[in-house]
């Protein structure tokens, strides 16, 4: 494609895609054959600001349907099967498993595990005893007498996806400006516009708003009328690291805790994700002792083998969301705003880009992301 | 329903308090709110963080309600801890009512009786109105209305355990003892059942959280506790009839043909 | 030096509590303990702080 003539790029509408997180990159990916594509981003490409960046990056669309809508469940079932196409596209190998998801309970949480099992909107899993956990997941703690199989589940690895995206899209020759910071103004009486050092925004056929929380303080002057419900908000996640080499679990667990999920989510090379934390706060700062304390305490109470392990990192951060915690499309003209994935980003990312692609090809009617969620999308006007 | 429910002068048509905390997103919150009919809710105070950019969408949510606020002062443990945040929350709320919760004892989140009684001795003194969350203790809650509390928050179980009315007896003496006092069963609340016994008893109110917050459904929840609330007042001002031990047939049997008697 | 929230501040002489509350980046609606008491808004503007003050600024959060 680098051998593209610049004639073809004169037909080729032009899409500016603000914010280069995983919704920005692989909105970058998917458009950038048929259209002329840049990419601007207030880091330096390394995501490190990005709520994607710290996600287990786990698709459990069954699981999260406990304490999500129907809605999403479907959307991120439909996702799970776009994943390996998607993958395929990169121009580096990107690791994903389909070998489903184990949520476990002590038994003093056992009541909690029924509870969830009443609260999924699916039937697509086993419940299973403790022999039968011995026999999936051979290192798990004896003491689980009772666990969920969830088999249709997956997960893929976050980081190695975030350097593939970008790999791809410098192979690809995409014009990203790094620690371009884009804000947004909205003169009295005109539509908002962008605004970034050096640029000109109105050049561009389409833009693309992926910036995440990023973008809090636009959503917010934007609808004065109906400030709470437009608002963008985070909420704060906390995220362990580990290097096991001794921990044989070979798919994510989930362990039943009575505030919020925690995951221990096996990549490769012996690395766990661990986390997360969900804590209805904007708060930046380093992760607190008491949720290192939890996180930790449940890895060794699934498997001894965490013990030795090496802890690589302990962060924080934070996930943008609306107040019913579900994403929204707004199209406003050519202004286009992809934004408040919450804990879903990963589950939902390659439904928002099929939608998204609709959108541009003027084919909304035919799609199946809004037949499942009509909300999804908001036009304007 | 006649004879509506008075809170230091303030009339309310809802015999139900909700709390804020534990829902799954705003939207869920207000949602739940709303279904539940409410007119009071209860929120509380915390350190402020300026990395945390204000946190301040939940206090937006909350004023889009219009209902009337109940400053706790939940986590307290000593009463100057507890005036201190009534204090505050009468300046940042702006509202002298204050829910009056002084923690006593970790494990069950019991309130501290010597503590509660200090603190409300202080804070009506300073012009508040109190609503103290106390235990079924008649003595204490003698104390509580002898300093001038009009409201008395009893627990029906601890804070977040669903339990229901523990110890009926006891909030039945608690409510017959002190009929001039508007009591709010605060805590313990599980079912819709539960908070209909404690309206059938004759309690004025019920307050609960975690019953609604943390259904399968909050909001469908929030709207059966409302009916729920309306049927167990509706009882006690009905006057239940008398229970009794042997059978007594509904249908008069006096006219009945012969051969239907046994 | 102060500490606000746990955090510690310099701070120059005369300042007063308004000022730091400004410093540390304070949003409102809040209120504002001072060494353990309770400081009105109304006396923010005009109380000094002196060296080794405590000074907590809290705001809403859900509540049952």
């Amino acid at each position: 494609m680098t051998s593209r003539s610049i004639n073809q790029d004169l037909i080729r509408p032009k899409i500016a895609i603000l914010g280069a997180g995983l919704m920005g990159r692989m909105l970058a990916v998917s458009l950038m054959e048929d259209y002329q594509v840049e990419l601007f981003d207030r880091d330096c490409g390394d995501a490190k600001q990005s709520a994607a960046y710290l996600a287990a990056a786990m698709l459990a669309p069954l699981a999260e349907s406990a304490d999500c809508s129907k809605e999403i469940m479907q959307l991120g079932a439909r996702a799970l099967q776009q994943w390996p196409d998607f993958l395929s596209k990169l121009t580096e190998p990107v690791f994903f498993q389909k070998k489903g998801s184990l949520v476990l309970a002590f038994e003093q949480d056992l009541g909690d595990l029924e509870l969830f099992k009443s609260r999924l909107k699916g039937d697509e899993y086993e419940l299973i005893n403790s022999l039968e956990i011995k026999e999936i997941e051979p290192g798990v703690n004896a003491r689980f007498n009772a666990g969920l199989l969830l088999p249709n589940e997956g997960q893929l690895d976050n980081r190695g996806l975030l350097l593939a995206l970008s790999k791809t899209l410098k192979d690809s020759g995409v014009v990203w400006h790094k620690q371009a910071q884009v804000t947004r103004v909205t003169p009295a009486g005109e539509s908002p516009m962008y605004h970034c050092e050096g640029h000109e925004f109105s050049q561009f056929d389409w833009i693309f708003d992926c910036r995440g929380l990023g973008a809090k303080e636009d959503a917010m002057s934007d609808n004065q009328v109906n400030k709470p419900l437009a608002q963008l908000r985070g909420v704060r996640g906390e995220v362990i690291r580990l290097h096991a080499p001794n921990v044989t679990l070979s798919r994510p667990v989930r362990l039943m805790h009575p505030r919020y999920p925690i995951y221990i989510a096996p990549k490769e090379a012996g690395v766990f994700v661990v986390g997360a934390t969900q804590i209805e706060s904007e708060d930046s700062r380093k992760p607190t002792v008491k949720s290192a304390l939890e996180l930790l305490s449940a890895c060794f109470s699934v498997h001894r083998g965490f013990a030795e392990a090496e802890i690589l990192a302990i962060e924080s951060g934070c996930r943008p969301a609306y107040w019913d915690n579900e994403p929204k499309i707004k199209v406003s003209g050519n202004i286009v705003s992809v934004n408040g994935l919450f804990r879903h980003g990963y589950l939902l990312a390659p439904v928002m880009v099929e939608q998204c692609l609709h959108l541009l090809k003027g084919t909304e009617k035919s799609s199946v992301v809004t037949k499942i969620m009509p909300l999804l999308m908001v036009k304007d006007g | 329903m006649n004879s509506s429910l008075n809170i230091y002068g303030t009339p309310l048509t809802s015999r139900l308090f909700i709390g804020s905390a534990l829902y799954a997103s705003p939207k869920i919150m207000l949602d739940s709110i709303q279904a539940s009919g409410a007119e009071v809710v209860t929120l509380s105070l915390s350190r402020q963080n300026p990395e945390a950019n204000g946190g301040q969408a939940f206090w937006d949510y909350i004023k889009s309600l219009g209902l009337h606020l109940l400053p706790n002062t939940a986590g307290c443990h000593s009463v100057k801890d507890a005036v201190n945040m009534a204090l505050m929350s009468r300046e940042l709320f702006e509202t002298d009512w204050i829910k009056l919760e002084l923690v006593g004892d970790d494990y069950n989140l019991q309130p501290d009786p010597i503590a509660l009684v200090k603190a409300t001795e202080t804070l009506i003194h300073q012009g508040f109105k109190v609503l103290p969350y106390c235990t079924d203790d008649l003595v204490i809650a003698r104390h509580l209305v002898d300093l001038g509390c009009e409201v008395l928050m009893p627990w029906g179980a601890p804070i977040g355990t669903g339990k229901g009315i523990l110890n009926p007896y006891a909030l039945q003496a608690f409510r017959d003892r002190f009929p001039e006092t508007t009591i709010v069963v605060d805590s313990g609340i599980g079912l819709p059942s539960h908070a209909t016994q404690a309206l059938e008893m004759g309690v004025d109110a019920v307050l609960l959280n975690t019953a609604v917050a943390k259904a399968n459904n909050p909001v469908l929840m929030a709207q059966s506790f409302a009916k729920a609330i309306e049927a167990g007042r509706g009882a006690y001002l009905a006057g239940p009839m008398a229970e009794r031990n042997t059978a007594s047939p509904s249908t008069p049997t006096i006219d009945s043909p012969f051969w239907h008697q046994s | 030096m102060i500490f606000i929230n746990n955090q510690p501040f310099k701070i120059e002489d005369g300042m007063t509590v308004k000022q730091a509350l400004d410093l540390f980046g304070a949003i409102l609606p809040y209120a504002v303990l001072h060494n353990g008491d309770f400081l009105p808004q109304s006396k923010q503007a005009e109380t000094l702080l002196s060296n080794k003050d405590v000074l907590e600024v809290i705001s809403a959060i859900q509540g049952g």
